[in-house]
């Protein structure tokens, strides 16, 4: 298993590439691989590119592609951590509140002026975080049970204020909708910057909590007694991956199934340790999210919001699963 | 030497240990009995930390209260009941969980795994994954797991219940061979006292009722009334009769 776990998590990595060049040359204007190839060796060593190619590349598909598989990696790794943590398979990174705090603010953000929908969405995702921990708390450690309770109440709370707003106060439903079924339109060099910059400080936590997941995995009582400090860790593995993912949903809106599918395609191939789910996850995670964008944005009669895309990749996938763990 | 002053646990208005002493020396075997609900499974809960207290526990001297996590898990192993479970962790990823508390490694020298899964014999398992494995594999598996935490004591929670008689046997020969540590073992399982010897605590609302040797004359008149039952003896073989 460790020997092909090795194998499986490097040719991830390649499939990546290959996945981005596909997606680079895909698009209105067709480019080729080869001219790929060519223009990226040309424009990076500042030899006189074609410069309608090498912008559409440079400036417009790849940063799109960057954004795809940062937010990709945040959605694998934080529905990982979720579903470990409160040990339910259903968990994904939105379990906290996040996406209906997000929603709200959003939907305030559309209101007032569409440059804030980001901060608000942010802001208003971090407060759902924080009513439901608040709620959760007991004896100085977040209960799980709790959280899970209080997460789906604040959710629902926060999902009927934003409901609200959007039905009785905007009159752009459409720009609305698409926001809330996620979209990556909004990708610049900048917003990638940021967003790596996060996900590079994360991704450190999760990777060092490894050992401590897995033991996790046997419930409350066996990881304390193995000498996990586990209210400590749940404690910080929760607040990074909430903080994270709204991050990348105040970027790129609500996009749903990445972060749940994701773990699960991984374990039916490298197996329950974290030890290499933790690369692996967010690899499947990376690769969903560009795959189900190239398609998004391909798509014949303009743009669709990939929250549509990949809810129709995931599901089969997910139900394929639950198939095959039945007949096991 | 485990010391256990004016233990009191509370669950919500129900007392579930009522003002417990205790002693256990090193290396002693001590069975504790008790009807259901009578706080034996809270005790153990206690002495691992897991469940908040008033009172004191100390081991040799130090106050359990301070030690970390981690240096607790060096101290005390706990073998939980038994759990069904549908992860499918290899029974050496499950067993090598027990290294935690002295690396945060996972463990690539198999010696120390292969060595434990040897005393309780199921080093021929050691590739299947544990939710494949029988009853009384899975115990011998958790059973490994304590002890390969190298701990002074070893807390086992009803390690024979839903075992069939050979596992029973099987995981009595095993726990009979732990060398040198101290155990505290709950069980309604007389078969367990009569394999194992040892000392017995009698547990009941909460409170003690006695503490000695089987052997003790008191012993059979405070099981019977600990129970509320009758119990026989055949040669120096206990049972509660049935009929």
């Amino acid at each position: 298993m460790k020997f092909s776990a090795y194998i499986f998590t490097i040719s991830l990595v390649f499939l990546t590439l290959v996945d981005v060049l596909v997606s680079l040359s895909i698009g209105p204007v067709h480019i080729s691989i080869q001219e790929i190839l060519e223009n990226t060796y040309l424009f990076l060593f500042h030899k006189n590119p074609d410069w309608t190619i090498s912008t559409i590349i440079f400036y417009i598909r790849l940063p799109r592609i960057a954004l795809a598989i940062i937010v990709g990696t945040i959605l694998g790794i934080s529905g990982l951590t979720t579903q470990t943590i409160f040990k339910n398979p259903l968990g994904d990174p939105y379990l906290t509140g996040v996406s209906s705090g997000a929603a709200v603010g959003a939907a305030i953000g559309f209101l007032v002026s569409p440059y804030l929908v980001p901060v608000l969405a942010f802001i208003f995702a971090m407060l759902a975080v924080g009513i439901s921990f608040a709620i959760s708390r007991s004896d100085g450690e977040v209960n799980t049970e709790m959280l899970i309770l209080a997460g789906v109440s604040v959710s629902f709370l926060f999902s009927a204020v934003a409901s609200y707003i959007i039905y009785l106060k905007i009159a752009n439903l459409r720009g609305v909708l698409f926001w809330l079924l996620g979209g990556l339109y909004g990708a610049t060099w900048t917003n990638d910057f940021w967003l790596f910059i996060a996900l590079i400080a994360i991704f450190p936590v999760m990777v060092y909590f490894r050992r401590e997941l897995d033991i996790m995995l046997m419930g409350d009582e066996q990881a304390k007694s193995l000498g996990v400090n586990s209210g400590r860790v749940k404690t910080i593995i929760l607040l990074v991956s909430s903080l994270v993912t709204s991050l990348a949903v105040s970027v790129v809106g609500i996009i749903g199934f990445v972060g749940l599918v994701s773990p699960h395609i991984g374990r039916k191939i490298v197996g329950e340790s974290h030890r290499f789910l933790i690369f692996v996850a967010p690899l499947i995670g990376a690769n969903i999210l560009l795959v189900s964008d190239t398609i998004a944005r391909s798509a014949p009669q303009g743009e669709i919001p990939v929250g549509i895309i990949t809810a129709f990749i995931g599901a089969p996938v997910l139900i394929y699963l639950l198939f095959r763990r039945r007949r096991m | 030497m485990i010391d256990v002053t004016g233990l009191t646990v509370r669950y919500g208005k129900k007392v579930a240990l009522d003002n417990l002493n205790l002693q256990v020396q090193d290396g002693e075997h001590l069975i504790l009995m008790g009807p259901n609900g009578s706080g034996k499974t809270t005790l153990l809960k206690a002495l691992l930390g897991l469940v908040g207290y008033q009172g004191k526990i100390s081991l040799n001297g130090k106050s359990t209260a301070n030690l970390t996590r981690r240096e607790l898990a060096r101290e005390i192993s706990y073998v939980p009941q038994i759990f069904s479970t549908s992860y499918t962790f290899t029974v050496k990823e499950f067993v090598s969980m027990g290294l935690y508390s002295i690396t945060r490694e996972w463990w690539e020298d198999d010696k120390r795994i292969h060595d434990t899964l040897n005393d309780v014999g199921i080093d021929d398992l050691r590739d299947k994954t544990i939710n494949t494995l029988s009853g009384g594999e899975l115990q011998k598996a958790i059973i490994a797991r304590a002890l390969i935490q190298d701990s002074k004591y070893i807390l086992m929670d009803e390690p024979t219940a839903h075992l069939d008689i050979k596992s029973t046997q099987e995981v009595l020969e095993v726990v009979e061979n732990f060398k040198g540590k101290g155990t505290i073992i709950v069980s309604h399982d007389l078969n367990a006292l009569n394999k194992l010897g040892g000392n017995v605590l009698l547990i009941k609302n909460g409170q003690k009722k006695f503490k000695g040797v089987k052997d003790d004359p008191e012993f059979k008149s405070k099981i019977a009334e600990t129970f509320e039952t009758t119990i026989r003896e055949t040669g120096d073989y206990l049972y509660f009769p049935l009929a």
